[in-house]
């Protein structure tokens, strides 16, 4: 019994220290000076002027991070450089969503 | 001793316990392998709940809902009386306990639902909906780890095993005060 709530707990705290979810593979993009990345909601309006449905933007190992829809309305989770707002694609070995 | 889980009972007891498992793992790591376990274990989560709802209408007797259900003036009085050292040893699942099963159920329903709606094409991508399924996450750990706490001191107290009990199913027979 006491094995069992110390594999327990030893999984929890791992996990705990291992970070949040994500769904693809690795990415990331080069550091940009703050005052030289274009906001969020410009890549947003790009997007959606390009087709997108873009329904979250948040910051992702220095990337800008997008779920939504593209163009061809296919659910996307997809990552632009900050400044260049260039398509970053996460390394294809690992499992891509 | 007397048989009190029933086979089925035990089973979705420790698949349930396995697919939690695996689903916070593979939710904090392993992005290699995160739609596979993740989402099968989601989805094996979700049936399990159902099913264990199912039988806890039409199982064996240990197995029902109506059997170990109670509501908060009992469980209250339950509460006082394990506060005291008093309390009398359930058969069954204690009113304490009951209500655990039902908080454990019910966060593991609303963590496989928010799953399945946010890979769903209806809510995919909403950082709202990722934001509760991670809260609920948190919550599933913390009531896991009472639910622990809670067997270990209950086991303690009247001196008999429950995880060898959730096994086996069987638990010494009722002796004294306590309740079948």
């Amino acid at each position: 019994m006491m094995m069992n709530i110390k594999s327990i707990t030893t999984l929890a705290l791992i996990s705990v220290a291992c970070g949040a979810a994500f769904a693809h593979g690795n990415v990331s993009c080069p550091v940009v000076p703050k005052e030289e990345k274009r906001p969020q909601m410009e890549l947003q309006r790009k997007l959606e002027a390009e087709g997108w449905k873009v329904r979250q933007v948040k910051n992702y190992n220095n990337c800008y991070e997008v779920y939504g829809f593209d163009e061809k309305g296919e659910k996307a989770e997809a990552f632009f450089h900050p400044k260049t707002f260039e398509r970053v694609h996460p390394e294809p070995e690992k499992s891509e969503k | 001793m007397v048989r009190v889980w029933d086979g089925l009972q035990r089973g979705l007891h420790w698949l349930l316990a396995a697919s939690v498992i695996a689903a916070w793992v593979s939710g904090h790591w392993a992005e290699q392998w995160f739609d596979e376990i993740h989402h099968m274990a989601g989805y094996l989560a979700g049936g399990i709940v159902l099913l264990r709802l199912g039988w806890g209408g039409i199982g064996s007797r240990y197995a029902r809902l109506s059997q170990f259900m109670r509501g908060p003036h009992a469980t209250d009085a339950y509460a006082r009386q394990v506060i005291a050292g008093t309390e009398p040893r359930y058969i069954g699942h204690n009113p304490l306990g009951a209500w655990m099963v039902l908080a454990l159920l019910a966060v593991v329903a609303a963590l496989s639902l928010s799953g399945m709606l946010y890979i769903g094409d209806w809510l995919w991508g909403y950082a709202w909906l990722s934001d509760l399924h991670a809260a609920l996450a948190w919550l599933i750990l913390l009531l896991v780890l009472l639910h622990i706490a809670g067997v270990v001191f209950t086991s303690r107290r009247h001196r008999e095993n429950l995880v060898t009990a959730m096994f086996t199913g069987r638990k010494r027979a009722a002796e004294g005060d306590d309740i079948e």
